[in-house]
């Protein structure tokens, strides 16, 4: 502990001189290397297969001929491939990359028995490649998000039983005093899935309960994905890289406990509300939609707190992959569970549901926010695990506005389309005081929409493909030596 | 919990006693080192918290928000019943309206789409040789009470119907209640797409007959019906005045 050399170390001498702690993050980024590297290729391997899925799915929306001959690639098995690879395979191997880097980052600790990890992540990619298989050979389990069949599902719980209880020990092994908000986040989620996961399938699948009980379980578990597992992670990520790359505190301490704890209590409710108008006793419904409304809070609370952190230094922001990844989708994160909340409430659910609205607004959750935090989260570790940088800001730059649009687009005309749909399945003609439109004239009806959801997909697609290949030019490259230390930006000169 | 404690020697080693490599620490400094962590050196500090207050506002938010979640479950609690599933019902004790109408013919047309159905079909044509017809039956146009006994206690041996010779057994149909026996009757009896020009069984004659041989155990045969009621003509008519006064509109 010399002369202090920053501003911060002369306010605070007794804090870690930056050398000590870059000293411990490099030792850190060492023993993580492995899994991040792992995970991340893993997970990418998923994205691009779900890709392909998607792009199937939706062309059979609007083209019902394509590769109709095999019944490897019918909607009913494709479509359910798709949520599964990317949910099972891409949002929960990049998790498992990212959440557990910025835990041990947090920890400041040099992680032990990665091998416990590893196992686990082996394991779980097995289970997943063998649940894709059994959904395209036609063995799986007609609930929604719970397809993979019966035989894997062990596999992949006990699989996450190890990554969960490594995840839990490496809190365990933190040398801080001080527990930052991101790690909350990641414990409670790390803590809850399993525990969702296991209830899922055994409530379900393996001992059924039944009638309305297993919709409910059904619901509360595939909402509770959303909430208590992917918004944490891509949360948490947020809350470490946007004060990180900025060089800015968190805004306040305070709203970050209210918008934890707010999650932790009102989220577990909230997916009751995919089965308003069906057989629930009405207080079972109600009690959903109140939380889901409640779910406000912690929104907002999310929102201002990151918002104040960005603001003033959008330049700064804009020039950095990272940041721009994040931000975005940050701001998704607010806008969609604002919709979210209204969505829950009876009358607009009447309109909502059972149409493509639905389907726009899981894009837009799991896309738009989860998966856009998550890309500026690979963008932000791969160069610090690798000590390499990305070989071309051309490419993040085409990944940047092919997703972002596309996103945006795909989100905007589901929306429309699902919303006219929507009304039209509703309205009823005043004379005859039935259905106004037959069911036919409303499904062609939304040919149009479905046609450039599908165009709007292939632009993901070619972002999707920039991606890949500038992770895989990296994992190709030779180890820097120090001559090309120049962060990759997207704005010359900023 | 203070961000101010300084590590100590517990928190710095593994409790296990294996050795532990040290961190990289002062050797840090070095030119070549700090080259190969280029990353690292660039970054900015770690993340940290600050303490603004809470906005004003978003007490408000919190408070509306809760107001209004309180109200919204008052308001849709559907009394808390499992049994409640529209959400609109009030809190307050429902007007007793009495006894609830049935619709015989649809309670009619249930019990037989799950009673009857397998042998004597949708149509009511039965089988030929196997299950005798329902429609334009003679049997179902005839005495009410000799169908009542049939279906409460089943049918069996030699059974002659519209000139046409069965022999098979019929179950025994007593778990049926009242209500529902005279509503399939009824409904076989009146409803025009069985042509049978007849009029409604009440659910109070089948209580009665019910009663009358509550000890019989065994299937009836034709015989021992044509011992009580006489032989099957098709264009019975009961005895005077006890005719329903009104035939029933099939339709509704």
């Amino acid at each position: 502990m010399s002369f202090p050399s920053t501003l911060t170390e002369a306010m605070s001498p007794t804090a870690e001189p930056k050398s000590d702690l870059l000293a411990k993050l490099s030792e850190v980024d060492r023993s993580m290397k492995v899994l991040g590297v792992f995970f991340t290729v893993c997970g990418l391997l998923w994205l691009m297969a779900g890709t392909l899925f998607a792009l199937v799915a939706s062309i059979k929306m609007h083209n019902v001929d394509f590769l109709g001959d095999s019944e490897f690639w019918t909607w009913g098995r494709v479509r359910s491939a798709h949520l599964n690879a990317m949910i099972y395979g891409w949002a929960f191997n990049v998790s498992f990359a990212v959440a557990p880097w910025i835990m041990a980052r947090l920890c400041r600790t040099r992680v032990r028995f990665t091998n416990i990890f590893l196992f686990g992540g082996i394991f779980w990619n097995i289970g997943v490649v063998i649940g894709v298989y059994g959904i395209l050979a036609g063995h799986k389990v007609g609930v929604e998000w719970l397809e993979f069949p019966a035989y894997v599902t062990p596999i992949l719980a006990l699989a996450f039983a190890f990554i969960g209880v490594w995840v839990i020990l490496l809190f365990r092994w933190r040398q801080t005093g001080h527990v930052y908000v991101s790690q909350w986040y990641f414990l409670a989620a790390f803590f809850w899935l399993p525990w969702l996961y296991a209830m899922a399938q055994i409530m379900i699948v393996h001992e059924p309960a039944r009638g309305v009980v297993q919709s409910l379980t059904n619901w509360w578990f595939a909402h509770n994905v959303l909430g208590l597992w992917l918004t944490p992670i891509a949360v948490g990520a947020a809350y470490y890289l946007i004060p990180k790359v900025l060089g800015r505190p968190i805004y306040s301490y305070y709203l970050s406990v209210i918008g934890f704890w707010a999650l932790a209590l009102f989220y577990n409710w909230a997916g009751v509300h995919h089965l308003i108008g069906g057989p629930v006793p009405a207080w079972v419904i109600s009690a959903g939609t109140v939380a889901s409304v409640m779910m406000v809070i912690p929104v907002i609370v999310v929102a201002i707190n990151h918002h104040m952190t960005v603001v003033g230094l959008h330049r700064e922001g804009w020039a950095s992959p990272t940041i721009r990844f994040v931000v975005f989708g940050a701001i998704n994160y607010t806008a969609v569970s604002l919709l979210g909340s209204a969505m829950a409430l009876r009358s607009v659910n009447e309109i909502t549901h059972f149409t493509h609205f639905t389907v726009s607004h899981s894009h837009h959750g799991v896309y738009s926010f989860f998966t856009m935090i998550m890309f500026g989260g690979i963008y932000y570790m791969l160069p610090r695990l690798l000590n390499r940088e990305w070989p071309s800001a051309m490419l993040i730059s085409l990944h940047w506005w092919t997703t972002a649009v596309g996103v945006t687009l795909m989100v905007i005309v589901l929306a429309i389309g699902g919303f006219i749909q929507g009304l039209q399945l509703n309205a009823i003609d005043p004379e005859t005081e039935t259905a106004a439109f037959e069911f036919l004239e409303v499904m062609r009806a939304t040919i149009p929409y479905m046609v450039m959801r599908s165009l709007t997909g292939v632009l993901i697609t070619i972002g999707h493909v920039a991606f890949f290949i500038n992770i895989i030019w990296m994992l190709s490259r030779r180890a820097a030596d120090g001559s090309e230390s120049k962060p990759t930006l997207l704005t010359p000169g900023a | 919990m203070s961000d101010k404690k300084l590590p100590q020697d517990k928190d710095q080693y593994p409790t296990t006693g294996e050795p532990r490599e040290t961190f990289e620490g002062h050797g840090f400094d070095d030119d070549r080192l700090q080259r190969v962590h280029a990353q690292l050196m660039r970054e900015k500090e770690e993340p940290s918290e600050g303490f603004s207050p809470t906005p004003l506002f978003l007490v408000f938010v919190i408070m509306i928000l809760a107001f209004w979640g309180g109200v919204y479950m008052v308001w849709y609690s559907g009394e808390f019943s499992a049994f409640h599933f529209d959400e609109t019902k009030s809190a307050v004790v429902a007007e007793d309206t009495g006894p609830r109408e049935v619709d015989m013919m649809a309670l009619g047309r249930r019990v037989y789409a799950q009673n009857c159905q397998v042998c004597h079909q949708a149509s009511g044509e039965g089988q030929r040789g196997v299950y005798p017809p329902v429609a334009r039956a003679d049997w179902v146009q005839d005495n009410p009470e000799r169908l009542i006994k049939v279906v409460l206690h089943g049918l069996e041996g030699r059974v002659e119907v519209n000139g046409n010779t069965y022999n098979n057994a019929m179950q025994a149909f007593g778990r049926l209640n009242d209500q529902q026996v005279a509503a399939v009757l009824t409904y076989i009896r009146t409803d025009p797409d069985f042509g049978n020009d007849s009029y409604p069984v009440s659910p109070e004659l089948v209580a009665q007959v019910r009663s009358d041989f509550d000890d019989r155990r065994n299937a009836w045969t034709q015989p021992e019906l044509e011992d009580i009621h006489g032989p099957v003509t098709g264009d019975w008519s009961p005895p005077e005045g006890e005719e329903p006064e009104e035939e029933p509109d099939p339709a509704s």
